[in-house]
């Protein structure tokens, strides 16, 4: 067990630094979203009153596109540079050296955009960004463990990004369709919240040990 | 078939029974027999292609044999092509970082002592992103003289990119961990200055 707990240590703090020294990966989709954002006005009209009422869908969709830049490359580099041989030769169950390596990568890609994107709604006039950030906070880390999915089954694909993409999208429904009816309050936010929270669940449960079993496939 | 069995009252740290492994529909090797006791050190040769990484990840359980069955004793380390080293990590951090995902952690001045005998302790706090080839793979190598490492050792090709000097000093470690107890797997083009005697494993045509 004190093995399998400094093999988890090992992976997180090697992830984060890793990371976080490279910041073209965790500052790009915050990039994105903003430049998104900016373009809100430009394309729908300056009138407050719409851009109020469109700005939680729309930040939710900016959000989901962002999450799709930084995943071609979310396991392709482990691959390359032979870590994942090393997290597989590891004390750690292989689900749980993949669940902390996406929880780093939603820890520096997701929560970074569940904290900008309450700020960006009051930009644009929102009164109440609480649904939008608790949407999100339950959305993003359903996008990530998703992502981490698709990742691990396009791994080898020479077309990866555009393969990954036309693969995750349809996968990503629900967590949208859920997650903007929660941002845009209402009646229905609640329930929408609750059923977010139950797919991000099914997901927390399910997704690590898909990715893993994806991921021993590609190597084997 | 390539064999080797040696008797030994000692339980063997690897075990490797009738294994066969292919790559893409084509046969590598078939029936490999193989007992490496303590204190043993094997030699794996042949020429590219012939399947020999292929058997060392096999060894490591990264790969599933098409036949036969693999059994490995006790701990196990394995230093491959690819080794895991991240750029953006310093040498340093690389080593503990290697060390404790290993599940064998390693305190600062133990991870300064191992980078000595490698020539990188006064590179320690450089990224990797800066090394030479060869000084990368000497960071990778470094694990070697960690005071804590596992019972055997799996090296695909240790010497690639190593000066003699280099290769001298692994070969004196590569004995004293034999004279320890411990045991060797390793490939290589080159024979390595071992005193100790080395069993040969050859793959395919040479």
């Amino acid at each position: 067990m004190g093995a399998a707990l400094q093999a988890a240590a090992a992976i997180t703090r090697r992830e984060w630094s890793g990371t976080l020294r490279q910041p073209a990966e965790w500052l790009t989709p915050l990039a994105f979203v903003v430049g998104v954002a900016l373009m809100f006005p430009l394309g729908l009209g300056p009138e407050p009153a719409r851009l109020r009422e469109l700005a939680p869908g729309l930040l939710w969709i900016a959000a989901l596109l962002a999450s799709l830049l930084s995943l071609p490359r979310l396991f392709a580099a482990d691959l390359a540079d032979g870590s994942l041989e090393q997290w597989w030769l590891s004390p750690l169950p292989r689900p749980l050296a993949v669940a902390l390596k996406l929880a780093v990568h939603w820890a520096l890609s997701g929560l970074p955009l569940v904290l900008l994107a309450p700020l960006l709604a009051l930009a644009f006039g929102v009164e109440d960004p609480l649904p939008l950030a608790l949407s999100l906070l339950l959305g993003t880390p359903a996008l990530a463990l998703l992502g981490g999915l698709g990742a691990a089954l396009v791994l080898h694909a020479r077309a990866g990004a555009g393969l990954l993409a036309l693969l995750l999208l349809p996968l990503q429904v629900p967590v949208l369709v859920f997650g903007t009816a929660a941002a845009n309050g209402g009646a229905n936010a609640d329930s929408a919240l609750l059923l977010l929270g139950a797919w991000l669940a099914v997901l927390l449960a399910l997704a690590p040990w898909a990715t893993a079993a994806a991921l021993s496939l590609m190597l084997d | 078939m390539p064999t080797a069995s040696v008797l030994s009252p000692t339980p063997p740290l690897l075990i490797l029974q009738r294994v066969g492994q292919s790559r893409g529909g084509r046969p590598l090797f078939d029936g490999v027999d193989l007992a490496l006791h303590p204190g043993q050190l094997l030699w794996v040769q042949g020429a590219n292609g012939s399947g020999k990484t292929s058997l060392l990840r096999m060894i490591c359980g990264l790969s599933a044999p098409r036949a036969g069955r693999v059994h490995v004793g006790q701990s196990l380390l394995y230093v491959g092509h690819k080794p895991g080293l991240k750029d953006q990590l310093s040498v340093i951090e690389q080593l503990r970082s290697s060390a404790a995902l290993a599940g064998r952690p390693c305190s600062e001045p133990e991870a300064l002592a191992a980078l000595a005998p490698v020539g990188l302790d006064e590179a320690a706090g450089l990224r990797l992103a800066q090394l030479s080839e060869g000084q990368r793979r000497r960071a990778a190598l470094a694990q070697l003289w960690l005071p804590q490492v596992a019972s055997l050792w799996v090296l695909d090709e240790p010497l690639a990119a190593l000066d003699s000097a280099m290769a001298d000093r692994l070969a004196q470690r590569l004995d004293r961990h034999a004279e320890e107890g411990g045991s060797a797997v390793f490939t290589s083009h080159q024979a390595l200055p071992l005193k100790r005697s080395v069993r040969n494993l050859r793959l395919g045509r040479l």
